[in-house]
């Protein structure tokens, strides 16, 4: 019974689907943790656009430079955590807006990326192709039917997603950091009169965040294309944004929220293929996320205190 | 500062061409479009054309490369008020609007305008009937697709896809051109079409290159600028086939990309000094196709060799629609009434 269904075309189509909606929620995920950590702390990140951008430059760069990709994903981490310092220069010292800040940023990786890749490689278009990421079988536990196939013969970076949701889960709420980054995000003067340094929490939260956000980046072009094409994140940074609040700041929710703008995407392809009105069905990822965003889906708690300045010199007086 | 320096520059430099040359040469200028040159593509076709009619024509030859569009229109001021080229070339659509200004204060200044239609008198403006084109990728992508002896890869199935851009009435011109073309040698043959929804996202037309090989489709063509990237990829990681577009894309994925559709650029403009040059030159408005040689196809750079035949099928399709024996459908609705009336 169930070798017969395996060998069907529903079989066929059903594991092409979610494979694909893995692969397309991968980046989205990783970008998306970027948002939670640095918003858990009272930044807002609507950055994540240039951040990913930049981290999928340098992760080629880096594996151009020394032939290993895993080299090439160090470099994704280091300019996504120096990016996002300068987020959190901007807006922790000078308390500049946080939206204005994070579109600035989104505008410095698109304009940065774009000068580099002509500097480096005299090519206006895309780089080189490098030494790329590859899917990774798992011994044993691909071999599983149908699981194996879709669970296990994924990207290195699928599986650094569910390891840092893990991880994540596990440090904000089982973990006394994680209890007073969350406290900051709430109320950064109620966590400041405890003794506690707010703003080390702060600015390593928003650069850790931005070192995801360029994992994100790096699993597009090293992870997917083994290259880096003009402005190849294409809106993938918004969609995180949004995935962030339709999985309301948790780390396991943003992973559900991408997964499932992974799928409206691989349902759309697929539907195209069947001849399909595409604009409809272009359409739906963008329909779920203004849903989300007016709050129709559920009702959505951001950290109380996130986007607004916290002076410690405002809070004894 | 520099613009107005620059545009001095221009003026002194181009004032003691005239001393020198004393208007005895045929005097070119060219505003490159926003892409420069380098772009393996749309502006470094032009200048190969521009190159060989400056070897073989005696002209003289002075070119811009603008970087953004609010540059345009000062270049082509600036040409055209120095009154000693007999032609100025403009590329790229991003132009339309500053040229028709500008055209309309110099009107006996004669213009060629590549990619748009702005129906000045003293303006050649050039379009291109990229459905011809495509017409013939169809067709060779519809015979290929099933020759299993000569490509390893090749199923025996008549399937075969086009991934676009975005769905816009010019790649939609592709689609029917291509769908026409392809069932017009093969009745059989199913098309898969899909759009990527963006120019500059390869991902996303990787995966949708990936579902088109899934299903049995041998052969992909990008119509999609940057995105189309994606599609190359996806060829060389289930070691597929694929068709480039614009300019000769062959080289970056020879083992996988068969041809790749072009557009012959540098002929057009060699056309155009050519009539400039012995006064058979009209402004107005053009739609170039097959029969002006203004595209085909480009076989060299990869590791294939299309074998005789199936070049010879294509021939003559190609002097079938240059003689005007087929009329090439331009949108998806002429399509099938295309096909019927085809037997």
């Amino acid at each position: 019974m169930l070798e017969q269904w395996l060998t069907s075309d529903a079989a066929y189509i059903i594991i092409g689907l979610i494979s694909s909606m893995l692969r397309m929620a991968t980046p989205l995920g990783l970008a998306a943790f970027g948002a939670v950590y640095s918003e858990r702390a009272g930044v807002v990140n609507l950055g994540l656009e240039g951040l990913m951008l930049v981290g999928a430059f340098f992760g080629v760069l880096g594996s151009f430079l020394t032939g290993n990709p895993w080299t090439g994903v160090v470099f994704s981490l280091i300019a996504g955590g120096v990016m996002a310092l300068i987020l959190a220069i901007f807006t922790l010292k000078f308390k500049a807006n946080h939206v204005v800040s994070g579109v600035a940023l989104n505008l410095l990786g698109q304009g940065i990326t774009a000068v580099l890749l002509v500097a480096i490689w005299g090519n206006r278009g895309k780089s080189p192709d490098v030494a790329g990421i590859y899917p990774v079988y798992i011994p044993g536990l691909s071999d599983i039917p149908v699981i194996g196939e879709i669970f296990f013969r994924q990207s290195p970076f699928f599986y650094m997603m569910i390891a840092i949701m893990i991880i994540s889960w596990f440090v904000f709420y089982r973990t006394k950091w994680g209890l007073r980054l969350r406290a900051i995000g709430e109320n950064p003067a109620a966590v400041d009169s405890l003794g506690i340094q707010v703003f080390v929490y702060k600015y390593l939260a928003v650069v850790l965040g931005g070192m995801f956000a360029g994992l994100g980046g790096a699993c597009l072009s090293l992870g997917e294309l083994s290259m880096f094409s003009r402005n190849m994140v294409s809106g993938r940074g918004y969609i995180a944004v949004a995935a962030t609040i339709l999985g309301n700041w948790n780390p396991v929710g943003v992973v559900l929220a991408s997964l499932l703008f992974g799928l409206t995407s691989a349902i759309e392809m697929n539907l195209q293929l069947y001849g399909w009105p595409t604009q409809f069905v272009q359409m739906l990822p963008y329909i779920v996320t203004i849903l989300v965003l007016g709050g129709f889906v559920r009702k959505v708690s951001p950290p109380k205190a996130v986007g607004k300045h916290f002076d410690r010199s405002d809070t004894y007086v | 500062m520099t613009k107005t320096f620059r545009k001095l520059f221009l003026v002194i430099l181009t004032l003691s061409l005239v001393g020198v040359f004393a208007a005895a040469e045929f005097n070119v200028g060219v505003v490159f479009a926003t892409g420069g040159l380098g772009d393996r593509s749309f502006n470094d076709s032009v200048f190969e054309g521009l190159t060989r009619a400056k070897e073989e024509l005696d002209i003289t030859l002075d070119y811009v490369e603008p970087s953004s569009i609010a540059e345009f229109e000062g270049h082509e001021r600036a040409f055209a008020q120095s009154g000693i080229y007999d032609l100025i070339v403009c590329l790229g659509f991003d132009q339309a609007e500053s040229l028709k200004k500008v055209a309309g204060e110099y009107p006996n200044q004669k213009f060629v305008l590549i990619d748009a239609a702005i129906s000045v008198p003293n303006v050649a403006s050039i379009v291109f009937k990229d459905y011809e084109k495509a017409f013939l990728v169809g067709a060779l992508a519809a015979q290929l697709t099933t020759d299993t002896r000569n490509f390893r890869q090749m199923n025996a199935q008549n399937r075969i896809g086009i991934v676009g851009g975005m769905e816009i009435p010019l790649i939609k011109t592709f689609v029917a051109g291509y769908t026409a073309g392809a069932k017009y040698v093969e009745p059989k043959t199913d098309v898969s079409v899909a759009y990527v929804g963006g120019w500059s996202d390869p991902a996303k037309a990787k995966e949708q290159a990936l579902l088109m090989y899934q299903r049995g489709v041998d052969i992909v063509f990008q119509a999609a600028g940057g995105s189309g990237l994606g599609v190359f990829k996806a060829a060389r990681q289930v070691n597929k086939y694929a068709i480039g577009a614009d300019s000769n894309q062959n080289y970056i994925e020879p083992n996988n990309i068969l041809f790749s559709a072009v557009r012959r650029l540098g002929n057009v403009v060699v056309d155009q000094i050519n009539s400039a040059m012995n006064g058979t030159w009209e402004g107005g408005d053009f739609c170039y196709g097959l029969k002006e040689e203004a595209m085909g196809y480009d076989t060299t750079e990869n590791s294939f060799t299309i074998p005789e035949e199936y070049i010879l099928k294509i021939e003559e399709i190609r002097a079938k629609i240059i003689s005007g024996e087929i009329v090439v459908p331009s949108t998806l609705e002429e399509v099938d009434a295309f096909l019927k009336n085809a037997k």
